[in-house]
């Protein structure tokens, strides 16, 4: 099967979290007691116009930045229209002739880029929630902000995919315009499918809708992968038709939605109550100018740091984990904070979630002294993961759990004679070390330890023991 | 000579009369007036005069601007969020607005008084004010003829003085054709001059709201008491100060000899000599008054009306139907059949239409590049020679009700001449100037560019010394 590529690209709509609504003035919130953030404007209500956020205008301009897209001097608005009562004005204030960013793109580790076609503005429409015999309308989200980043179709793997997403999702949230929450939908993308043979042009793509989970999406692309490679391997590729499809979670397959949305004719033209509107170039550049390194810049600068890629890729997926991380670097040894954050405190986190908020009870400080401490040699790693889980626990500084004794460094003289002790002490482990068993060792650096209670250093111990039996 | 403004201003400064008694008086001459007429869809007397006494305290305190104490009426398509705002239609025939428009906001600012809301065609879709869901407005001047649309309530009521003026809405020619056939004035500003935050859209990119007055003065002091930039509207700015001496006129004789009726060019020959006292200088133009400009209207305007009108669907406001209904989509199409009366459904479906498929680029994106290649022509050929563009308002003065046209376009020639400032956002004022042999108002329309709004008063106003025009005098 494997001579069929698969071609994916991705329509992702992300909320952006300015602090209102992208037409009103109303509070961009929602989640809250049922159409309490709503005006006449949101509602959509017989002669009320739109007025244009500026701020959206920023957060969408910042967004287009930092995935490498040009700003046209000018964009517009456009309605597109269809009857549903989620949409009070029955038409959805968007972007289609003129958006407001072009051609980007977002670099994989591999270096391949995945080029944005456009990046544009639009409201969202209000929420439904269904009931056996009502449809409830909540209108607190509807004409809050949203951007839809749209690429070609240069993915070719499911890998790509979530390296794909996984990448845009830190990038803005590194500067700060959406927090991209799949499970609450503040990001959900709808992805388009095909498949095709090298040299020959590509086949019909099917589009699956308002996914809200990265696994969710991986399981949906091989899902059609294979469905469209067994039909064309049937002889049955007609039967591959451009249409919309729905991922089903239970069933794990997709579905053909065709009866309601292949049908639709949007009507899209320029809303008459925009002018084109003008942005400046100094208006763009003082933006660009503004943005926060990105991540792809933060983990090229870890790595120059000594850090290794894979923890440099952990520390920036995450945007208050690289801030942190950035933040307690200042007070300490920038490879140990790395250590303490993906070793001790990740585990403490179970969920995406967690990592993502990233509410911990230490302060960056704190755990950059701490880390310190370390690096100079007045407490041992085996001190300072001991107490690390109190401090997450119990949130109070490294300084309240570590007694004098801990701070006490031992003196090398004292622990070369520990050395020269063990090493009599243990002929057996020694002999089986020289005869290749090397994790025998442990066992001797462990008399040592034991002795200081945990105040040697390890590898030091281990070192000097060494030099004694060889 | 009726009610004017600044007359009144000033008996109301000098407390001669009060704005309660001034009130009263009106909402009086509305109850016995509207039986012939039927301007006014709705009245509240309680609002009205609670509005008065406010005018009268602020007269007391001495802080009163002109328009303070002084009565007036909206067209019902202006929301107004102390009386229902209908559009006369079925579909908000109950309909209390949650806001105001700037409009109506500003006018109550400077303390003026809201008699009630006047009748027009079903959401200002059409020329004569005979289809709304409240029934016709007649026209004072004689009861059998149209007093035009669709702000025929308020043209109607400024000339039989139930109002003092009035504020209605253009969107291709909805305040000077009514004007014109009662015989006031009618001024529709430069597109963006006034907010459009609370009227009802009808066509977004033509409609303007305006005054119609007694005078031409009037509907200045109300014009610059109602424009200027509104958070609440982008397309709202702040129109500059402009003056022109000596003018110069453009006319477009031979399409006007072609288009008016006799009576209508006796008129017209009154208003051209009446360029000769003033000492302004006229110059032939081409204007092409022709079918271009309502092609380009229907195609453009119904497509946005058509767009605009989505929202009613009888989720969340207005109408719904009460028969039973099997999902949403049957819902929205029963509440539509049931409450849109047959030139909304006819525009909705033919705007629709133009936007649909493949006619998007054949017919609508065609038009809006003929639309712009228009306004750019209008600058480069027509305003290089000539500040001002003066015509007949209307080719015919108001014709009778039962009178009927014998196709769609020629239904729309009342509108040829005034159509070219909304598609091309000029400001144009309409000016009672003479009486047809039956006795009926012909006015004349002077256009000027964009942002000159306030030169073409002044111009107007010189013209206006030389009308023939007959008031009605209704006590
Ligand atoms: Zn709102």
């Amino acid at each position: 099967m494997s001579k069929y590529n698969l071609v994916v690209g991705f329509e992702t709509h992300v909320e952006l979290k300015t602090k209102t609504k992208i037409f009103c003035s109303c509070a961009n919130e929602f989640g809250g007691e049922p159409n309490t953030n709503c005006c006449p404007i949101c509602l959509g209500e017989p002669g009320t116009l739109p007025q244009l956020n500026k701020e959206v205008v920023k957060y969408a301009i910042k967004a287009g930045l930092s995935l490498n897209c040009k700003i046209p001097q000018e964009m517009s608005m456009d309605r597109k229209h269809y009857f549903y009562p989620d949409l009070g004005k029955s038409y959805q204030t968007t972007q289609s002739s003129r958006p407001i960013c072009l051609e980007g793109y977002l670099t994989l580790d591999s270096g391949k880029k995945i080029r944005i076609n456009h990046i544009h503005i639009e409201e969202d429409a209000s929420k439904l929630v269904h009931d056996s015999k009502n449809i409830y309308i909540d209108n607190n989200r509807g004409s809050t902000p949203l951007i839809e980043i749209v690429t070609e179709p240069d993915i070719s793997s499911v890998e790509e995919a979530r390296e794909y997403i996984e990448k845009l999702q830190a990038i803005l949230r590194h500067i700060d315009v959406s927090d991209c929450k799949m499970q609450e939908g503040s990001m959900r993308c709808d992805v388009n499918i095909s498949v095709h043979k090298e040299g020959e042009p590509l086949g019909t793509r099917t589009e699956i809708k308002n996914m809200n989970s990265i696994s969710f999406i991986e399981k949906a692309i091989s899902y059609e992968y294979d469905r469209h490679v067994d039909l064309i391997e049937n002889g049955q590729k007609d039967q591959i038709i451009q249409e919309t499809r729905r991922y089903d979670e239970k069933t794990d397959s997709t579905e053909s939605m065709r009866e309601k949305e292949d049908a639709q004719d949007y009507r899209y033209f320029p809303d008459p109550n925009f002018f084109v509107l003008k942005i400046e170039p100094s208006f763009v550049e003082n933006l660009r100018k503004m943005l926060p390194k990105l991540p792809s810049e933060i983990k090229a600068e870890l790595i120059e740091d000594g850090i290794d890629e894979k923890a440099a890729d952990l520390l920036t997926k995450y945007k208050n984990v690289s801030d942190f991380y950035l933040e307690a670097k200042k007070y300490g040894d920038n490879k140990i904070i790395a250590t303490y954050i993906l070793g001790e405190i990740f585990r403490s986190m179970e969920t995406e979630e967690e990592k993502e908020n990233f509410d911990i009870k230490i302060t960056a400080e704190d755990l950059g002294k701490l880390s310190l401490l370390q690096k100079e040699n007045k407490i041992t790693a085996h001190i300072a993961y001991s107490i690390l889980p109190k401090m997450l626990k119990e949130g109070r500084p490294h300084t309240a759990y570590l007694t004098k004794e801990d701070l006490v460094s031992v003196d090398n003289t004292e622990v070369d004679k520990l050395c020269k002790e063990a090493v009599d002490a243990m002929p057996q482990a020694v002999k089986d070390y020289k005869a290749g068993k090397e994790k025998a060792i442990k066992a001797v650096v462990g008399y040592v330890m034991r002795a200081t209670k945990g105040k040697a250093n390890p590898s030091y111990t281990e070192q000097k023991i060494l030099e004694l039996i060889q | 000579m009726p009610h004017s403004l600044i007359n009144l201003a000033t008996q109301l400064q000098r407390k001669e009369i009060s704005s309660v008694e001034l009130t009263t008086e009106y909402l009086n001459k509305i109850k016995k007036q509207n039986k012939k007429t039927n301007s006014y869809i709705f009245t509240n007397e309680e609002v009205s005069l609670n509005q008065a006494k406010k005018a009268d305290e602020i007269i007391k305190k001495g802080s009163p601007s002109v328009l303070t104490g002084i009565p007036m009426s909206l067209k019902d398509n202006i929301m107004t969020i102390d009386m229902p705002t209908t559009a006369a239609s079925k579909m908000l025939a109950k309909y209390i607005p949650s806001y105001s428009a700037t409009v109506y906001t500003k006018l109550l600012n400077n303390g003026a008084v809201l008699l009630g809301k006047t009748n027009l065609d079903e959401f200002a879709m059409g020329s004569s004010t005979l289809n709304g869901y409240f029934g016709e407005t007649s026209n004072p001047y004689d009861t059998d003829k149209i007093a035009g649309g669709s702000s025929g309530g308020s043209a109607a009521s400024v000339a039989e003085d139930t109002s003092i003026y009035s504020l209605g809405s253009d969107t291709g020619g909805s305040i000077r054709q009514p004007a014109s056939y009662c015989g006031v004035v009618g001024f529709k500003p430069t597109y963006g001059a006034v907010s459009r935050n609370g009227l009802i859209a009808l066509a977004s990119s033509f409609d303007q709201i305006g005054p119609i007055a007694k005078n031409v003065e009037d509907a200045r002091i109300v014009f610059n008491v109602i424009k200027g930039k509104d958070e609440f509207d982008m397309t709202a700015f702040e129109i500059p100060r402009t003056t022109r001496q000596n003018p110069v006129i453009g006319i477009d004789e031979d399409s006007i000899q072609k288009i008016a009726d006799k009576d209508t060019l006796k008129v017209f020959e009154k208003a051209i000599n009446a360029c000769k006292k003033l000492g302004y200088k006229t110059v032939k133009i081409n204007s092409k008054y022709d079918d271009l400009y309502i092609k380009l209207y229907f195609v453009l305007a119904y497509a946005e009306m058509a767009s605009n009108m989505g929202r009613y669907t009888g989720i969340g406001f207005g109408y719904h139907t009460k028969s039973s209904y099997i999902d949403t989509d049957d819902f929205i199409r029963k509440t539509r059949s049931e409450a849109f009366g047959d030139d909304v459904k006819t525009r909705v479906m033919f705007g629709n239409y133009m936007l649909s498929g493949d006619n998007m680029k054949k017919y609508y994106y065609k038009a809006l590049k003929i639309r712009h290649d228009l306004i750019e022509d209008y600058y480069l050929n027509i305003f290089n020679k000539c500040d001002f563009i003066l015509s007949p308002t209307t080719p015919t003065a108001a014709p009778r009700k039962d009178h009927k046209y014998s196709s769609v376009e020629e239904g729309s020639l009342p509108n040829i001449f005034a159509l070219p400032a909304n598609l091309i956002g000029l400001p144009s004022i309409t000016i009672p100037f003479g009486m047809s042999s039956e006795n009926m108002p012909i006015g004349i329309m002077l256009s000027g560019k964009k942002n000159f709004d306030n030169a073409l008063f002044t111009v107007a106003k010189n013209f206006e010394q030389y009308s023939e025009h007959k008031s009605l005098d209704i006590k």
